[in-house]
């Protein structure tokens, strides 16, 4: 079954060629495909490097602000620009949470 | 009149939007559609040609009439019980992606950017052609999963090999990254693998520093990235803790270009990527419809919030909605207080 870009919650199917960003996440135990079957692009691939990043304790979505606040209920943003402006997924895709920029 | 954010409550940049409408006094909005069923309803009936009823969630009650401009930013897709098998999951999700998605995308307001327009804009071959046309310098790019068609290609000249998709994959528990990168000789002797999907070369543009450029509505902003290390100097991303950046004025051709281009994409906003060369050239690399700007407006005081916030305001009465580019500097008092 062609899924087409399902994981989109609303952008419908694109006339043009099917396009699903889809889980990119392997399970843990799984493991690369050999040479030659792996598409190449893959060899590329390369551990992201850690960044220590301080960060709020226990911060939240504030649903009557409409913003992230820590336990003190300061928006976290105020508290100066977010540490950590790395690159986790393309625009418009899926991305690490962890982070606080998906650059693209 | 409303303005509606469709976020991922991890969004820095959505949490300073919200802030600066709020300053505007305007009624403001802010749902992920990841909070979806859990935390988001929705109740819509279709009168006079338009979808009306509420979104409700933990604190709000939003009338779906009273949106006048939505503010599209990679929400989350909708979260579903973990009870439900993977066919239930995905029924539900479809169910829920054209329901509640197509309310939401059918609602007539001006969209910072509409999804389904993002979703086309998303296809690099399909930019690179229609930035070419609209008079854009493009570097001569391949699509191939044919060997032999590498080899001619990078043969040519330098060539480097992009992804057309996510840069990153999770693979057995761990984060990866593969970022532009340049062929060498090792990689020519065995291209293995090359047959399995379609790869993306392209030949390498020289380049003096790089720029990103902010166009919103009819506001352009550009700044320039200088890298400082040889692997930022092939792809800037790899470079964020030691690039530097500064505004700067793109050439007059370049901005009537992108004008037309935004305008063939049908884009209220675009994150565009070029490459300056030692001549003075710029050479087009691609747009990013839903393109980050958070950290360069960190480093330059650029004000892209503001410009969002202003259009967002103005919303589908705005001439914005589908404007004329105009180049401009910050306006002077704009720069965000420091932290």
């Amino acid at each position: 079954m062609t899924v087409r870009f399902s994981h989109e919650p609303i952008a419908g199917d694109s006339a043009q060629f099917p396009l699903s960003r889809g889980a990119t996440a392997t399970a843990v135990d799984e493991q690369p495909s050999p040479v030659g079957t792996r598409p190449w692009g893959l060899r590329r691939m390369c551990p992201a490097k850690s960044t220590p990043i301080p960060r709020p304790v226990a911060a939240y979505f504030d649903h009557e602000r409409q913003l992230r606040v820590d336990g003190e209920g300061r928006p976290v943003i105020e508290m100066g620009p977010p540490t950590a402006p790395t690159t986790g997924s393309t625009d418009g895709s899926d991305g690490d949470p962890s982070e606080d920029y998906h650059n693209d | 009149m409303s303005v509606l954010i469709l976020a991922d409550e991890h969004d820095p940049s959505a949490d300073r939007m919200v802030l600066a409408l709020n300053e505007r006094g305007a009624e403001v909005n802010r749902i992920d559609t990841g909070w979806f069923p859990a935390q988001l309803n929705v109740s819509a009936r279709l009168r006079g040609g338009r979808w009306t009823g509420h979104l409700t969630t933990p604190a709000r009650t939003i009338d779906l009439e009273d949106i006048h401009a939505v503010w599209y930013r990679s929400p989350r897709p909708y979260q579903f019980p973990d009870s439900l098998n993977s066919a239930e999951e995905q029924h539900a999700h479809m169910e829920g992606k054209y329901g509640l998605g197509g309310v939401l995308m059918s609602l007539p307001a001006l969209w910072v950017n509409h999804p389904g327009r993002i979703a086309g804009a998303a296809y690099k071959p399909y930019q690179l052609a229609v930035a070419s046309r609209c008079g854009l310098s493009v570097k001569d790019t391949l699509v191939t999963n044919s060997a032999d068609s590498v080899r001619v290609f990078a043969a040519e000249a330098r060539t480097v090999a992009k992804m057309f998709g996510a840069i990153s994959i999770v693979e057995g528990g761990q984060r990866e990254f593969a970022h532009t990168s340049p062929l060498d000789a090792a990689d020519l002797a065995d291209l293995r693998g090359i047959q399995v999907t379609a790869h993306q070369f392209q030949h390498w543009a020289c380049k003096e520093h790089e720029a990103r450029m902010f166009v919103v509505g009819d506001e352009i902003t550009t700044a320039g990235i200088y890298s400082h290390t040889a692997s930022a100097y092939i792809d800037w991303r790899t470079g964020y803790g030691t690039n530097t950046y500064r505004l700067i004025d793109a050439p007059a051709g370049v901005i009537d270009a992108v004008r037309r281009l935004m305008a063939e994409l049908r884009l209220n906003y675009g994150a565009l990527d070029f490459v300056i060369g030692p001549d003075g050239e710029w050479t087009f690399l691609e747009i990013n419809a839903g393109g980050q700007f958070g950290w360069i407006e960190d480093e330059t005081g650029a004000p892209i919030t503001d410009q969002l916030a202003d259009m967002l305001v103005k919303g589908a009465s705005s001439e914005q909605h589908r404007g004329v580019p105009r180049v401009g500097r910050p306006r002077a008092g704009t720069r965000r207080p420091a932290a």
